[in-house]
């Protein structure tokens, strides 16, 4: 037996390891190659074989902070994902709470609905979002953008919900409305309490998806509410390469919080997903 | 003097403090600071112009193209009390879309001046979704010395007789080529493209360069239908007939399908029918490629040392033609900017801001960036490239016809076009078939009826 | 739960999601029996879009990529993502966290600049994988040769959704049931024994769920062909969704677009049925 184990820890460590840290190489790829245009100068960044050795220059960030877009653009891009994370999970929460325990409809039919909302092409959808924007008045306001983001990503996080709720017993709020809550007041202080997982994966999934949108702001948004991803395409869109070291660090400076928020919630994720609507 | 237009950005008060506020190292705090600095700056009324009794909104669109964002960014200073002036840069693609869904509809126009090229400014003007300026500029010719600008020029700026367009930069594509390597070699700058073709065989020899040529036959921006266009220009052809029937599948147009792809088949890398333009001047500046056709907005970047490994080795000529004496095989764009009908902001206004922001002195300062479209200030005499993007446009180079139809001609010539550069269609088969797809095609839009 | 209750808790979303979700859906629906150009006024053509888009070959040349594009990489990145699951389990906490953000990398970088970047590594003269290929004498010219600019393509679905898999695979694993496994050991069972016979039936609701995402997205794929390849060479990576807008922005053909957009959902759900019919079977069982 204990040779067997021994076997089992070599073969972790030549075969396993290695191969783990190869996928997690090819993943990464692309931003370690951004995080090195980032600081080379364009001569070297576009050299192949890749210059190992060269004098790293940081002008680039320092070229962002005195771009006044830039902590606009940031801005804009922390006040929509903040607004979309809450209002999502919490619309999501309720009407996943509502599905759950109002027997009306199947999970199955839900996820149908969700796939069909979920498998229509968005370049269908601007031009009726576009219109709608007008007709509301609300072009080019953070309000529009974040509504249109909840709406977008409301049939998932409903989803995931519904799957939580239903996994949770009844009998855990029938006992506090025993004790005088009323139906809202028992969901928050004692369901969601233990949502907590699903609370998290949503969050996370619904900060991902409204951090990194891109075609929604490109068309809802102009130069008062427009997100960070529409900023960095447009220093991706440069023929200059010596702006590329610019595009290049601005596209670092907008992942970095998520990759922050990503080591240190990964545990959750996983936690969240582990339970709920995934396992069907 | 500007290096690009980056640095070019207007330095307000706002730079003082955002790189203050940076410098507290807490993102939320950063972020907090910032909120703060986008507001506009109260201050004096830097342009002149009359304050609009009620609080008005401009917004200013522009893509990345050398110049054009600096004179938006001048617009914007014009800024004062009840009139705030926005600019903001999107991606190409995406502000042709995001152009185009607005001025379309019936709504008013969210964007007030617009960054359009002449492809552009032909499709729109002619479906009547761009103000013409004729009165506002014959008005304002001498307060802003609008005789400067060439009527070569202003010429670019009509569609049906009407002027819709104010002519900022001009981008004709010229040759470039390494001038270390030729005088090595003993080899001159082409005059048309049967030198080229020998300049290839020269290079691929002594050079043993397998692919010394990079010409942007791409789909990529649809660059390959200006090119084909070019080429069949300056052989003397043209795209359409009287009544908008194709005429790019006769035999001319055949002749310069074929010459193209006897050039590509031969000495140009075979990845060029998917380049981006960044892709050619990566190969120049690397030492990839010889010599090519390209934009001459982007060629200052060949000379700089911090992108090029070539700096100062690099000569530029006029784009060649296909036969002596006829006109380059280069294309001569212009960038313009165009107020939409339905922008909804006194025209006369939007004009005025327009032309503050593409001032001469503002010109002047651009001319270290891009060919202006004033000769007086537009530095020819400073650089090479412009010199030799004047001599293309004095030799006759054009842009794409002017129809406003242009649109369905070019997405067919690129779909059969890179078929023909594959292989998989014959130069002749290619055209008529795409002959074939654009006459349905303007039947189902209705531009036949 | 009481029906007041039920509508008081649903409505915000279902008022949400139907001004701004459903509506546009009804709208597409609409257009796509008109033709409509920007700025003109729909005029019905009954269905003509319909018509002309079944007959075209650049139709079935995109359905054709886009079948190859989701057929191909779903099994890749679905075994993939199980294999790295299943090893992820041998490591240690730390290392562990580390390596599942480093998978989700590719959703996690902004997806249009994630993908640009993506592309650069497959440029001549100037990215690694040619010159890593030269090394070994192989030369494929990725943007030129429709199967190279295709096989990019199929990669890049590879990696930007092997991560995902890896994460909700991993967390199908973690609700095994301890006993289970433990009772096959004391059976003797090897592991691959095991593994057929435990663990896989275990996440195979995981795999279903994950596959049904993965199959629309793949066959909705348009902004990162748009970045890397616009289509190209010739229309060799055009897909369905690239098709569409393409139709719709390029061309300014909305109505067609629309008739696309509407193929295409219908496409979609010819696509997922089997996968749907499994997990409907599935939650029957349960």
């Amino acid at each position: 037996m204990k040779n067997l184990n021994a076997r089992a820890a070599l073969t972790d460590k030549v075969v396993i390891v290695p191969l783990l840290l190869l996928f997690a190489l090819i993943g990464s790829l692309p931003f370690i190659y951004l995080v090195a245009i980032s600081i080379k100068t364009p001569v070297d960044a576009f050299a192949m074989p890749p210059s190992l050795l060269f004098q790293p220059t940081f002008a680039s960030y320092l070229q962002l902070l005195h771009d006044g877009q830039f902590g606009q653009y940031l801005w804009n891009s922390v006040v929509v994902t903040g607004a979309v994370v809450l209002i999502s999970t919490i619309i999501g929460a309720l009407g996943g709470y509502g599905l759950a325990r109002y027997g009306g409809l199947s999970s199955f039919t839900l996820l149908t609905v969700v796939l069909v909302l979920y498998s229509l092409p968005r370049s269908a959808v601007l031009v009726p979002f576009y219109q709608l924007s007008q007709a509301s008045g609300m072009y080019d306001t953070r309000v529009l953008l974040i509504l249109v983001m909840v709406a977008v990503n409301q049939p998932f996080t409903v989803w995931i919900f519904e799957g939580f709720f239903r996994e949770i017993p009844r009998q855990l709020e029938q006992a506090a409305m025993i004790d005088g809550c009323n139906r809202l007041q028992a969901f928050i202080r004692v369901v969601l309490p233990v949502a907590g997982p699903g609370l998290a994966t949503t969050a996370i999934f619904s900060l991902l998806f409204a951090y990194n949108e891109f075609l929604l702001p490109v068309i809802l948004a102009g130069p008062e509410s427009s997100t960070m991803p529409v900023l960095v395409a447009d220093y991706a869109g440069s023929s200059d390469l010596r702006h590329w070291p610019l595009f290049a660090a601005a596209a670092v400076a907008v992942a970095l919080p998520l990759i922050i928020v990503m080591i240190t919630c990964q545990k959750f994720i996983v936690r969240g997903l582990v339970s709920g609507a995934v396992k069907g | 003097m500007l290096r690009d237009k980056r640095a070019g950005r207007p330095r307000l008060a706002t730079d003082q403090r955002s790189r203050w506020y940076w410098m507290v190292p807490l993102l939320v705090l950063e972020l907090m600071g910032c909120a703060g600095c986008v507001k506009a700056p109260a201050g004096q009324n830097a342009c002149g112009l009359p304050e609009p009794a009620v609080p008005t909104k401009i917004n200013i669109i522009s893509y990345d193209s050398p110049g054009m964002p600096f004179f938006g960014d001048q617009m914007a200073r014009c800024s004062y009390g009840r009139l705030q002036i926005r600019h903001q840069m999107l991606p190409f693609d995406a502000l042709v879309n995001q152009a185009t869904i607005s001025m379309s509809s019936s709504s008013r126009s969210p964007y007030h001046i617009v960054h359009v090229y002449d492809q552009l400014l032909v499709e729109w003007a002619g479906k009547k979704w761009l103000a013409p300026l004729d009165d506002l500029i014959t008005k304002y010719w001498t307060k802003y010395r609008l005789y400067e600008i060439p009527t070569s020029v202003w010429e670019t700026m009509k569609v049906n007789g009407h002027i819709y367009g104010i002519p900022a930069i001009q981008n004709p594509e010229i040759f470039v080529y390494r001038k270390d390597l030729f005088a090595k070699d003993g080899l001159v700058g082409p005059r048309n493209i049967a030198d080229v073709s020998r300049l290839c065989d020269a290079l691929q020899s002594k050079e043993s360069s397998r692919y010394p040529l990079v010409m942007m036959y791409s789909k990529m921006s649809d660059h390959i239908a200006y090119e084909f266009n070019n080429m069949q220009h300056s052989l003397g052809g043209r795209l359409f007939g009287k009544d908008g029937s194709p005429r790019f599948n006769d035999a001319v147009s055949v002749n310069a399908l074929q010459t193209m792809v006897s050039l590509f088949k031969k000495c140009v890398h075979p990845n060029a029918v998917n380049f981006t333009v960044e892709d050619a001047l990566v190969g120049l500046q690397q030492g990839q490629f010889v010599m090519g056709v390209l934009w001459m907005n982007n060629t200052p970047q060949l000379d700089d040392p911090t992108a090029s490994k070539f700096a100062g080795k690099f000569g530029f000529l006029p784009a060649p033609s296909a036969c002596d004496g006829c006109a380059p095989v280069g294309y001569w764009a212009q960038d313009s900017w165009a107020i939409p009908a339905n922008a909804g902001v006194d025209r006369e206004l939007l004009f005025q801001v327009a032309m503050e922001g593409t001032s001469a002195e503002n010109q002047a300062q651009a001319s270290s960036l891009t060919l202006v479209t004033r000769p007086r200030v537009a530095g020819i005499e400073r650089s090479p490239y412009w010199q030799a993007g004047v001599a293309s446009i004095e030799r006759g180079a054009v842009g794409f016809e002017r129809q406003p139809y242009a649109y369905l001609a070019k997405d067919v010539i690129v779909r059969y076009g890179i078929d023909a550069l594959l292989g998989k269609l014959s130069a002749k088969e290619a055209l008529e078939r795409a002959a074939g797809d654009y006459w349905r095609a303007m039947h189902e839009e209705d531009f036949i009826k | 739960m009481t029906r007041k209750e039920f509508a008081a808790f649903i409505a915000p979303c279902v008022v949400l999601t139907a001004t701004l979700l459903v509506a546009p859906v009804i709208y597409t629906v609409y257009l796509s029996f008109h033709h409509l150009s920007f700025g003109g006024h729909p005029q019905f053509v009954g269905w003509t879009n319909y018509q002309v888009l079944l007959g075209d070959d650049q139709v079935r040349g995109a359905l054709i990529f886009t079948l190859a594009f989701v057929l191909l990489s779903l099994p890749v990145h679905t075994i993939l993502g199980l294999a790295l699951a299943l090893m992820l389990e041998r490591v240690g906490d730390r290392l562990r966290g580390l390596l599942i953000s480093a998978y989700a990398m590719p959703f996690i970088v902004t997806p249009v600049v994630g993908t640009l970047v993506f592309s650069w590594l497959f440029k001549d003269f100037w990215g690694i994988v040619p010159y890593l290929l030269d090394k070994v004498n192989v030369h494929i010219l990725w943007f030129a040769q429709p199967w190279a600019a295709q096989t990019m393509v199929i990669l890049w679905g590879i990696w930007w959704t092997f991560g995902f898999n890896v994460m909700v695979l991993y967390a199908g694993l973690q609700t095994l049931p301890d006993d289970h496994v433990r009772a096959a050991v004391v059976d003797g069972a090897s592991y691959w024994q095991r593994l057929r016979y435990i663990i896989l039936p275990h996440l195979m609701p995981f795999v279903l769920l994950i596959s049904l995402f993965n199959v629309i997205d793949g066959f909705r794929v348009f902004d990162s062909i748009w970045v890397m390849t616009k289509g190209g060479p010739g229309t060799a990576t055009e897909s369905i969704g690239y098709l569409t807008y393409r139709v719709s922005f390029v061309l300014r053909q909305l109505g067609k677009g629309s008739a696309l957009a509407v193929l295409s959902i219908v496409g979609t759900f010819l696509l997922i049925s089997p996968l749907l019919v499994a997990r409907f079977r599935g939650q029957e069982r349960d």
